[in-house]
This record gives structure tokens, sequence and C-alpha cells, in this order.
């Protein structure tokens, strides 16, 4: 079976670019051995950042080279031409990087054992349905479900149908049918309204929502068919109190990747300050502010070249840090959001959305013309002419859909988790069909996956 | 696992599929320009003295009826100088009669992207399911007309009541009249200039589209056919939005195509002062009347051409 994932991976990997099978064959190989010889040489830590450096060095060169020649070029004067490689990104260099080097982390730290089995290992790095765009898995998850022999399971793989049709509903009808509007109004935001613009903010809210964790969806769901399970990388995100609730419901797997690789080891929430310290409360504080930044910062990094990003990152810990400073970080931990928490659920929703124009305009010199332009006038200057267009019409009723589902299904794992609860067949495939339906109708101009980039 | 894929086959798949099929069938019966053209060439080609390709200026500009010699319109909406070369190379053994090729230089014609990249792309299946055409044969999206699901258009379809042919007898566009157009028309010639701009460095785009042109020339050449090239007349409003340097590349070349080859005419009527008020249908369109008046002063020029 581990043949034939890898296979199909490959295969499907290559459809892309065939030439870039061979980085993720490096790749994997340089941490199958690295994890081999972490284990069975005297210097682990070297082979380690052998890896690390291996692994970072192919992210640096594909991905920031020319992000930081262009930004040396600008901050110099000189011209960057005939320094700048202009190479294809590799599709999804990030996650599976991520994932590659979870492992030799976690083999360097015990938790794991490494693997003998170079198949299963190549299984791990390339497994199709996540390989794009996630959820970045740890090996501790998912290797040992390649290692040993998984049987089929009927209730297991109709859930995962389910999950992957409520994905791909959530990925080609609402946040393509959202990309329409919000494409045309990003790209000409000068010359529109405040409400075309308020409204766009919106609707890249849903659109980023939809397209992100519609493939996590996809993913997890078709994983299921061949035994797998993959962690959960959503979890009704927009139903969040507060920030640091959002960014534990929001891309879990990379959230939780940076916590325990980067954001623990340099001391998280709870440095451990020197005896010597004359003021250990300031030097406790300078710490968690260090830290929030540099997980923020590099998570905004990760997602792109591009000050956006790493300006998206720093607006977002400048969010998060007055609640990990006054200790209110954890106050929603383990419970969801009821009808009560609403007021605080939106005002979650505005500082995120906001966040989201950072992510989503050309270039930074974008941002605070955008927000000026949507500020200046009235928002409903312009709304009333949005909302006549058909693909904003339809992108605000299948949102609205998705809510009433998500907020019924809130503690469960998909939106179409109550559909199992329905004893008539017919009702249940009623529903099936008119989700295949709209998919059909509206999924027809698909969008690139905006995570794919990354 | 016997009973997942049974159950998925049968509740799923093979309604859906045979869902599709019905709507496929049903949509296909449905009159359209693509296949009403196709039919007539197929039919009357060989009759053909003047064969007019190009996108919606010269669908809707271009009456054949109103010349002397015997012509058909076989231009479509958003039809860029890819599809025109197709549908010349298909026809022109077809035609012995030929004696012109009109083929539209609008400001945007060689700044254009091919048609598979513009917002009208779903007309790319039209080409080849009517015109047989081979470039997309194996492309779902451009080879189903059900590919994307319409309940509405596959109903009135079934019902017998959806009619897709905008088209009159010899091909010209009939439903841009001046009796229905709106009463801003005017107000369209600076959002349809903005739309037609490359912002870009377009140079690698013009190439493209230039050489597709010439492909069209050497035909006419190689067939004896003489080519016209013409920029149509448009208003005001979309005039003064062009950009002079876009607008010069295009005139530019017409210009120079016309000067170095003996079987090449260019017609640079854009702002020619025949056309009023009265003869458009929105900044950029002719109407009926202006369509008639640009055929009559077209075939004064073919009639009257001595080379």
């Amino acid at each position: 079976m581990n043949y034939i994932i890898v296979a199909i991976s490959y295969a499907l990997y290559s459809l892309w670019d065939w030439r870039f099978l061979f980085l993720i064959a490096f790749t994997s190989l340089c941490s199958w051995a690295s994890g081999l010889l972490i284990v069975r040489s005297h210097r682990p830590k070297l082979w380690l950042v052998v890896n690390v450096t291996v692994n970072l060095g192919i992210l640096g060169v594909f991905k920031y080279y020319d992000f930081f020649v262009r930004s040396f070029a600008t901050l110099t004067g000189i011209s960057p031409d005939g320094m700048l490689l202009n190479l294809i990104l590799p599709v999804g260099i990030s996650f599976y990087t991520f994932q590659a080097l979870s492992y030799t982390i976690d083999v360097y730290r015990g938790t794991i054992r490494p693997t003998t089995d170079i198949v299963a290992f190549f299984a791990f790095v390339s497994f199709f349905p996540q390989l794009v765009a996630g959820p970045i898995e740890r090996a501790s998850n998912l290797l040992p479900q390649f290692l040993s022999r998984r049987r089929f399971c009927y209730g297991e793989a109709v859930d995962g149908m389910r999950q992957a049709l409520w994905g791909l509903f959530k990925k080609a009808v609402i946040a393509d049918t959202c990309a329409t509007f919000v494409n045309f109004v990003f790209d000409r935001y000068e010359t529109l309204g405040s409400g075309y613009l308020l409204l766009a903010a919106v609707l890249f809210s849903f659109q980023i929502y939809g397209d992100f964790s519609g493939y996590s969806d996809i993913a997890i769901g078709v994983s299921k068919l061949f035994g797998i399970h993959l962690s959960r990388n959503f979890n009704v995100p927009y139903f969040s109190r507060d920030i640091t609730e959002f960014w534990r419901r929001w891309h879990i797997s990379l959230t939780t990747w940076f916590r325990d690789y980067v954001y623990i080891p340099l001391g998280g929430s709870r440095p451990v300050i020197s005896p010597d310290s004359r003021h250990p409360e300031l030097h406790r504080r300078l710490i968690i502010i260090r830290n929030t930044m540099v997980i923020f910062l590099l998570s905004g990094f990760w997602h792109g070249a591009n000050w956006t990003f790493i300006c998206w990152g720093l607006f977002n810990a400048l969010l998060f840090l007055p609640f990990i400073l006054t200790g209110r970080n954890r106050r929603h931990v383990g419970d969801n959001a009821t009808l009560s928490d609403l007021p605080s659920v939106i005002l979650t929703f505005v500082c995120v959305t906001v966040g989201w124009i950072l992510f989503r305009v050309e270039s930074i010199a974008d941002f605070l013309p955008y927000c000026q332009q949507m500020l200046t006038h009235s928002p409903i200057s312009g709304m009333g002419e949005a909302l006549i267009r058909a693909d904003v019409r339809n992108s605000l009723i299948f949102i609205a859909v998705m809510t009433i589902a998500e907020w019924k299904t809130r503690t469960c794992r998909h939106g179409l988790s109550f559909v199992s609860g329905i004893p008539h067949t017919w009702l249940r495939f009623a529903i099936y069909y008119v989700l295949i339906l709209l998919i059909w109708k509206y999924g027809t101009t698909p969008q690139t996956f905006i995570y794919f980039q990354f | 696992m016997k009973r997942f894929l049974t159950r998925t086959l049968t509740l799923i798949v093979l309604p859906l599929a045979s869902l599709f099929g019905v709507c496929e069938y049903l949509l296909r019966q449905v009159d359209n320009d693509y296949r009403y053209k196709a039919t007539w060439m197929d039919r009357n080609s060989e009759t053909v003295e003047v064969y007019c390709l190009g996108s919606s200026h010269t669908y809707f500009g271009f009456e054949p009826s109103c010349l002397s010699l015997r012509a058909f319109n076989a231009a479509h909406v958003a039809q860029g100088l890819k599809y025109d070369v197709f549908l010349l190379n298909k026809y022109i053994g077809r035609m012995p009669s030929l004696r012109y090729v009109i083929l539209p230089m609008s400001y945007f014609s060689l700044t254009n992207y091919d048609l598979e990249q513009d917002t009208e792309n779903w007309r790319v299946k039209k080409y080849t399911l009517y015109y047989d055409c081979p470039y997309h044969r194996f492309t779902p999206k451009y080879v189903f007309e059900s590919y994307a699901f319409d309940p509405v258009r596959t109903i009135k379809a079934a019902l017998g009541r959806e009619d897709e042919r905008y088209c009159n007898e010899l091909g010209r566009g009939s439903h841009y009249l001046l009796e229905q157009r709106a009463a801003d028309w005017k107000a369209s010639g600076p959002e349809a200039a903005l739309r037609h701009r490359r912002e870009r460095d377009s140079q690698d785009l013009i190439d493209y589209n230039i050489k597709y042109v010439e492909e069209i020339r050497r035909l006419c050449h190689s067939h004896g056919v003489t080519l016209v090239l013409i920029t149509l007349p448009a208003y005001a409003t979309y005039r003064d939005n062009l950009d002079a340097r876009q607008l010069s590349v295009v005139t530019g070349y017409c210009a120079a195509s016309d000067s170095s080859h003996d079987d090449v005419i260019y017609l640079n009527w854009l702002n020619h002062p025949s056309f009023g008020d009265a003869d458009f249908f929105d900044a950029d369109h002719l109407n009926q009347y202006g369509a008639e008046r640009l055929s009559h002063m077209l075939d004064s020029v073919l009639t009257s051409s001595v080379r």
C-alpha cells in the first residue's frame, strides 16, 4: 500500500512539474538518513543541524533568496539584476519541508524512534492528499500509520467522503465565488466606494477560510478512504472570542508546529528567569514579547517572501500581546462560543479581517490607502451597488449556509457531521445532491488554492 | 469496501452521470451561432467571395447582405486571432470563389490574450463542439456543454424554449439594435477603453498576436485572396480614452502591412466622420444602421479596388 501511495503522490505532483520530484525525494532521503544517523552516530546534534540546514537552505533558496536580494538592493540602491535566481517556487515546499523537519527534531528529542522503512517515510513526506497545502503532520501522528497495517472502515470512509464534500463546497462554491468579487475590488480599489471595499474585505476573510479549510477538509476526508487519520487543521476559527482563541483554531498544524519547535524552546510564556536578574518581572515580560514576536513574524514569513505577510504577522502579534501579558490568553480553552458571546466573536472577526487586508493587498504600500478609502466615506457608499452583483449575493447566501452549518456542528469534526444523525436515507442523499449540484454549478471556474503558493 | 463502492456507484456516480448525460444531450440540441455558422459554411462555402472574421466589432458591425459580392460574417463575440486562424485554415480550401478576407484590427487586437484566458472562455467549447476544433479535445471544460450545471438553461432546452442563435442568415449579430440601446450608452466608452488596455509591457503579446495576423496574411496570399484589415468606427467616449501608444502599435503595424504587401488593404475608420450617434449601440459597437453604413462603404472600397 505504501508503494502505491508514494507512486500516486509522485505521479500527481509530477503533473505540476516533474523536475521538483527530485527535490521532494532529496528532502525525504536527507531527513530519513538524518533520523537514522542521529540515533546511530556519536554526534546526533551534528546530524540534526545538517538536516535542518539542508532543509531550510533549500526552502531559503527557492522561497526567500530573491526577496532578500531585492530588499538588500532597495536598501543600498544597487541594481538586483544579475543577482536574482528567478526560480519557480515548488508547490507545497513549505508544507513538506516543515513536515520532514518535525521528524528529525522529534527523533533528536527522543520523542519518536527513527524508521528504517524508507518507503513508509517517503509516503509520510509525500502523502498526496496533504502534500501541497497541509495539514503539516507530525511524524509521531502520521508515520506510525504508514508503518502499521491499515484496514478499510466503512463508517470512516463515508464520513471521509462527507468531509471531502463539505471541503469541496467551501472551496469551489464559497471561496471561488467570493474570489470573483474580491479580485475585482482589490485590483481597482482606488476607484470604488467604501461599501465595495468593506464587502471585499469581509468576503476575503471567508474566501481564505473556505479555500484553506476546504482544502484541509478534502485532504482529511480523502485520507480516511486510505485508513489514514490526519490532524484537524481548522476548528471553526471565526467563532473565536478573542485573538488567542482564533490562533488556537486557525491553521492549527502550523501554529502548533511553531509552538512546539520555536516558541516553547525559546521559553514560551513561562520563561526561566535568572535569579540574578534585578527586574525579573520586566525581564520575563520582555522575553514573552520577544517570543511572541518571533513566532508571529516567522509565521508571516513562512507564508511568503513579501512584506505584506511579515506585517500581517506583526499585526497579529500586536493583537496577541495584550492577552498574553495580562495572562488572559487561555480564557477560552476547551469550550465553544455561545450566542451570548456574539459581540466578542464579531469583534475578533473584525480584527482578523483587518489583518486579512494586509495579507491580500499586492504590496504593503496599498494597505493604508485601502483602509483610508474604506473608511473615508460612509460604509453604505457603493454597498447597494455591490449587493446587486450576482457574485456578491451568491457569496453572502453561501456564507450564511456555511456559517449556520458550522455553528450547529461547532463541537463536531466538520460541517457535515450532522448528516450522520439524520435517520432518513433520502434526506441524507438530498443534502449530498444539493451540495454536489451547487459545486457543479458554481465550481467550474476554479481558482488556484491560495495556500498552494506557500 | 464492496458495500462502500457499490453504494457510491449506485447512489451517487450513476445518477449523476445520467443527469450529466441528459443535460448534455438537451443542451446540444439548442440552436446557436456556432452551430448555425458551421452548418452554413458546410453548405455554402463554395459561393463565398468575402469572408469576414473577428470579434464582436465585426460580429455586430458587418452586414454581408449590403455587399454586392457574396459575403458571410464568420465573426463571433470574443473571437481572437487564434480562432480566426483556425476558421480560415478550416474553410479557405473550401472557398474557391473567395476574393477578400476581412479582418478587424481593433485597439486590443494585438494585445489580446487568447480566448482561453478571457472571461468569455466558456465559448471555447463551441469551437470544439460545432467547428470540430482540435485545440482542446481532451479538456472537459472545453468539450461539454454541461460542464457547468445550468438548471434554468437545461429546463428551457428541455421545453424547447432555449434559442441561442442571435445572428441573421449571413452571420451578423442582430440583437444590438438602436431601439434597445441603453440611455447612458456613451458612458460605456471609458470603461471599455480601460478593459481593452494592457498596462504592462506587452511586447511578447504583440509578437504573439502578430504571428497570427501574419499566418492569416500568408494563407490569403497563397490562395490569391486580398486581406482587408479594418479598424472599425468607435464613438468619441471610447476613442478619447484610448492609449495612444497601444493604438499606434495596431495602426502602425496595419499601415506597414498595407504598404509592404500588394494584397493587403488597411482601412482605418476609427474616426470616420460618416458615423454619428445613430450608428452606435454602445461606444465601441455599431448597431444595425451603423453596420449597414459600414458595409456599404466597404462594398465601395472592394468593388473599386483594382489591386
